[in-house]
């Protein structure tokens, strides 16, 4: 009898390595011993397989997003990050409005996730017939919001390129002016794929950007200002290589 | 356990065997330390393959292929940064690293109590005695991370991560373990 008990005792004690619990190392603790580990002449490899696995494990969503009806789906899809370098994240982080809020995942020191809400566009594109528009409706990226700025002649258009594929079709246009060259990744999900969730860290100064058209976020890198921002299935970033002024010039111009 | 990625191929494998056996593990580096550029990660890979290669054709003798692909990875990774920093290139939100879309995994079929136990034993049986020691104070007692941190002379957050490293020593046999038994 004792042996039995000892056995289940064992078993359960086995089970609980596979599950969460108190003493999990947190994302940020993760990424730090791996990049440690990187960096050592002798690493442990066996370790570094530890964290990238742990990295690769599906992330935690909010209880919103849980609702969703592809789950696995989404956590996938969530695991299939961008980083961005971004800092002061948290500062930013009280000022943001319920709603938007709700977008972010999880927010740490010098890091916040992103995952753009799956809801309806709002409609009203007011660029829809421009010569840009209709050269993005031709890739399939329609309808599509657009800075006032690419369509009047305040910047050159320089290149747009598309691509598609069965859950995804996505454009980037590269755009300059006298005063700052930028460029525009566009991806239009279709139903049954879900949103991506993106994580920015190292940054800084982010901010929510509201304007009369779109609700999402600022934020300074490098010399370089990025605007992130989704309508509907349609996803948006817009990097540009000057100031935050200018950057947000060109956010009041989105219609 | 042999065929574990990456590790375990004997000594006798040919470069080839070792690259092969090793590619995706430098790659998943690569694509962690350079996430957002993935082509940038993809030319990363190949140019550690290429020093791999080189190395052995200049006779340099490679005792321990993981370790030195680990290093050339990191150093290779480096000087990828140094370069970008150099351009002004920033890390943008690439559509390629958004968009592939990975297909939800099958459910994977319910485990027998008998293959359970056939794992665990199998798995127990790998365990050094500082891990079996660990797994014992921390899975089948069930004692708190500050009492093992006493009891073994070591800080809090070592015992952390020593079980951050047995939790993930155990998913990977299993899974390892699936694979070959199931």
């Amino acid at each position: 009898m004792k042996k039995e008990m000892d056995a289940l005792t064992e078993a359960r004690a086995y089970l609980g390595l596979f599950r969460p619990g108190p003493d999990d190392l947190s994302e940020p603790d993760i990424r730090a011993l791996l990049d440690a580990e990187l960096e050592k002449e002798d690493p442990d490899t066996d370790l570094i397989e530890y964290c990238l696995d742990a990295l690769e494990e599906p992330l935690p969503l909010l209880p919103a997003r849980r609702a969703s009806h592809a789950p696995r789906r989404a956590l996938l899809i969530a695991a299939a990050v961008v980083l961005l370098t971004m800092l002061g994240a948290a500062a930013a982080a009280s000022a943001i409005r319920p709603e938007l809020w709700n977008s972010l995942v999880r927010l740490y020191s010098d890091t916040f996730r992103i995952g753009h809400p799956d809801k309806s566009g709002t409609g009203g594109y007011e660029l829809g017939e421009t010569e840009l528009a209709l050269r993005l409706a031709s890739l399939g990226v329609s309808p599509v919001l657009l800075p006032e700025a690419l369509t009047d002649g305040t910047c050159t258009v320089d290149s747009v390129t598309g691509e598609r594929t069965d859950f995804i079709t996505s454009a980037t246009v590269t755009f300059s002016s006298e005063e700052l060259r930028g460029t525009m990744f566009i991806a239009v999900y279709a139903e049954g794929a879900a949103l991506p969730v993106m994580d920015y860290a190292g940054a800084k100064d982010a901010e929510p950007l509201h304007t009369d058209r779109i609700d999402g976020f600022i934020f300074s890198q490098g010399d370089g200002v990025v605007i992130d921002f989704s309508d509907g299935r349609t996803v948006y970033s817009i990097v540009i290589d000057s100031t935050r002024e200018a950057a947000l010039d060109l956010a009041q111009g989105i219609r | 356990m042999n065929g574990v990625r990456g590790i375990d191929i004997g000594r006798d494998a040919t470069p080839e065997e070792i690259w092969r056996a090793n590619e995706e593990y430098v790659r998943r580096i690569c694509r962690y330390r350079l996430c957002g550029h993935p082509d940038e990660a993809d030319d990363a890979v190949q140019d550690v393959g290429t020093a791999f290669f080189a190395a052995v054709a200049a006779g340099t003798e490679i005792r321990e292929p993981k370790k030195w692909l680990t290093v050339v990875t990191a150093n290779t990774v480096n000087a990828v940064f140094r370069r970008l920093s150099a351009e002004s290139e920033r890390f943008v939100p690439d559509p390629e690293t958004v968009l592939p879309f990975v297909p939800a995994p099958e459910e994977p079929e319910p485990v027998s109590e008998n293959d359970l136990l056939r794992c665990r034993e199998a798995f127990l049986a790998t365990l050094s005695e500082d891990e079996m020691e660990l797994f014992r104070l921390r899975f089948v007692k069930g004692m708190k991370l500050k009492r093992i941190a006493e009891k073994t002379g070591v800080s809090e957050n070592s015992v952390k991560q020593r079980i951050f490293r047995l939790k993930g020593k155990a998913k990977r046999f299993a899974r390892e373990w699936a694979e070959e038994d199931l």
